[in-house]
């Protein structure tokens, strides 16, 4: 019998820190214990409460199937949970992911491209030759928007921060 | 270095194919030599899995950078396993010469 394949999951963005500490506890304590946090679910804690995305919408940009992403859901839920309740210190590690090389726009040209390996910081377009470029995650109208997509998905659907900007301003009022 | 870009024939007037794996044929084009070599999509017609195969081809060509109008979500990964740069350039009326002469600048 051949093992199952190891399926990847994709990360938009790797996470700004390893971890979270407690402070403060009530009864004079410095630790309680660790979670363990893998990159899955600290995606889909950031695709579906940071960025209020539906899980289906969720799920297909982490290319994993809606039930998938639901079971990473409620597990990251479930840790994050305990470590509040318990004052537990969050480790963000692990799991089966790549991340998407950083991705550039040339104003020149109008081309997209990618920076395989993510190795410094391209200097000009690789088409044109152009210093006019910039980088793409920096385009807040176009975050979700996969430039190397045929279908660009998200882009279509009106997903991206502007709007969900505006959903967090509604349910605020 | 050696550069795959996406064409919809065989000629330098045929226009950039905005598809990837099944598009017509791949230009191979090496800047330091300036040769320009044109090779049939055998994947042009397939069913499934045209994206990897036509990876495949690419990669056994040491190319090193592909310039095309689309690239899925598995050909992403795969390429970006292989460390080959992406170009994504949404333009079906550039022709491979207008594309050559952007790459010589
Ligand atoms: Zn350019």
């Amino acid at each position: 019998m051949s093992p199952r394949p190891v399926k990847m999951r994709r990360i938009g963005k790797p996470p700004v820190i390893s971890g979270m500490k407690p402070y403060g506890f009530a009864d004079n304590r410095t630790s309680s214990g660790k979670v363990f946090l893998n990159l899955e679910e600290y995606e889909s804690l950031r695709l579906c409460d940071f960025y209020m995305l539906h899980q289906c919408q969720a799920a297909e940009m982490m290319g994993v199937s809606r039930p998938t992403l639901t079971r990473i859901y409620s597990s990251a839920r479930m840790k994050i949970a305990e470590a509040i309740v318990e004052g537990k210190q969050i480790v963000i590690e692990g799991g089966k992911i790549y991340f998407d090389s950083s991705w550039y726009f040339c104003n020149d040209c109008g081309c997209f491209f990618n920076n395989p390996g993510n190795k410094g910081n391209p200097e000009k377009c690789p088409l044109c030759g152009s210093t006019m470029i910039v980088n793409y995650d920096l385009l807040p109208e176009m975050i979700y928007k996969d430039p190397a997509s045929p279908d660009n998905f998200c882009y279509y659907h009106g997903w991206g921060r502007k709007r969900v900007g505006k959903r967090r301003r509604d349910f605020r009022t | 270095m050696k550069i795959a870009i996406t064409s919809t024939g065989d000629s330098l007037e045929s226009k950039l194919d905005q598809r990837f794996g099944r598009c017509a044929c791949f230009v191979i084009y090496d800047t330091s030599t300036g040769n320009i070599e044109f090779v049939l999509n055998p994947n042009k017609d397939a069913t499934e899995g045209a994206g990897p195969a036509s990876v495949q081809l690419v990669a056994s060509r040491n190319v090193e950078k592909i310039i095309s109008g689309e690239f899925g979500f598995k050909v992403k990964s795969l390429l970006d396993n292989l460390k080959i740069q992406m170009v994504v350039l949404k333009d079906p009326e550039k022709s491979i010469r207008d594309i050559i002469n952007m790459l010589k600048h």
